[in-house]
């Protein structure tokens, strides 16, 4: 689907972009084990 | 001769009538200043009211060299369209999430498309968000795999509690760090102008 996205820039200036993103692009999304290579800190 | 009276933290010259008014202490409180100024480690990056409703926000990065800050603190204030009980605000970086760390509440390290994860404020549809990322040097000696680990810091992330609080998205240097990006999770909420965005870089 195609998001309306607003680009803000260090300077002030904004712009509205459209942008096309996967249609579960608003899910918080299903917990996933991470890779054993990647283990984070605790 | 310098002033009668200097003010109590730099020094600078606080004349009275009979004291001479030189060139030379002017510039030398000028120079007080401008090195005060100078040794402050906070820096604004980012002061921004939107001006337009969208359904994602992000803060463009590109052009900062995060390389040279210990860590960046974020606020911000904003307001989605629509009220949902249940609805919160994700904050993602480069568009992904990253890996949250073992707790008590998470007792395996997670990964989630979300790096932030904050509820509403009370029964409006008000957001108040604060997060510390750091991590933006890199060691010389690291690895290929993943060699830069951001670790995020959300406050108020307790919607979800399972998720809160401390998360890490590995990258492989801090040029990778392109934008943060704020998005309700739902696609029919538009984040409404008049939202502020708060960035400071506290220097190494």
């Amino acid at each position: 689907m195609i998001i309306e996205i607003l680009v803000c820039k260090p300077d002030g200036t904004q712009m509205l972009e459209q942008r096309e993103v996967p249609d579960d692009w608003f899910s918080a999304g299903e917990e996933a084990q991470e890779p054993e290579d990647s283990k984070a800190g605790e | 001769m310098a002033s009668t009276n200097k003010t109590p933290h730099l020094g600078l010259n606080q004349w009275v009538l009979d004291d001479p008014f030189l060139m030379e202490d002017m510039n030398e409180d000028n120079q007080k200043i401008d090195a005060a100024v100078a040794a402050n480690p906070y820096v604004k990056l980012f002061d921004i009211t939107t001006t337009a409703d969208a359904q994602q926000i992000d803060l463009d990065f590109s052009g900062i060299d995060l390389f040279q800050y210990a860590k960046i603190e974020l606020f911000s204030s904003l307001m989605g369209s629509l009220y949902q009980s249940y609805l919160a605000i994700l904050m993602r970086i480069n568009g992904s999430g990253g890996y949250y760390s073992t707790n008590m509440y998470n007792p395996e390290n997670r990964l989630q498309n979300f790096v932030g994860e904050f509820p509403r404020s009370g029964q409006q549809h008000a957001y108040h968000i604060r997060a510390e990322l750091s991590g933006f040097q890199l060691h010389p000696k690291a690895g290929t795999t993943h060699p830069l680990s951001v670790f995020i810091r959300s406050y108020g992330s307790m919607y979800n509690w399972a998720n809160a609080g401390y998360c890490t998205k590995y990258m492989q240097s801090a040029a990778d760090f392109q934008s943060i990006n704020f998005l309700a999770a739902e696609s029919a909420v538009k984040l409404l102008a008049g939202s502020r965005f708060i960035v400071y870089g506290v220097r190494l």
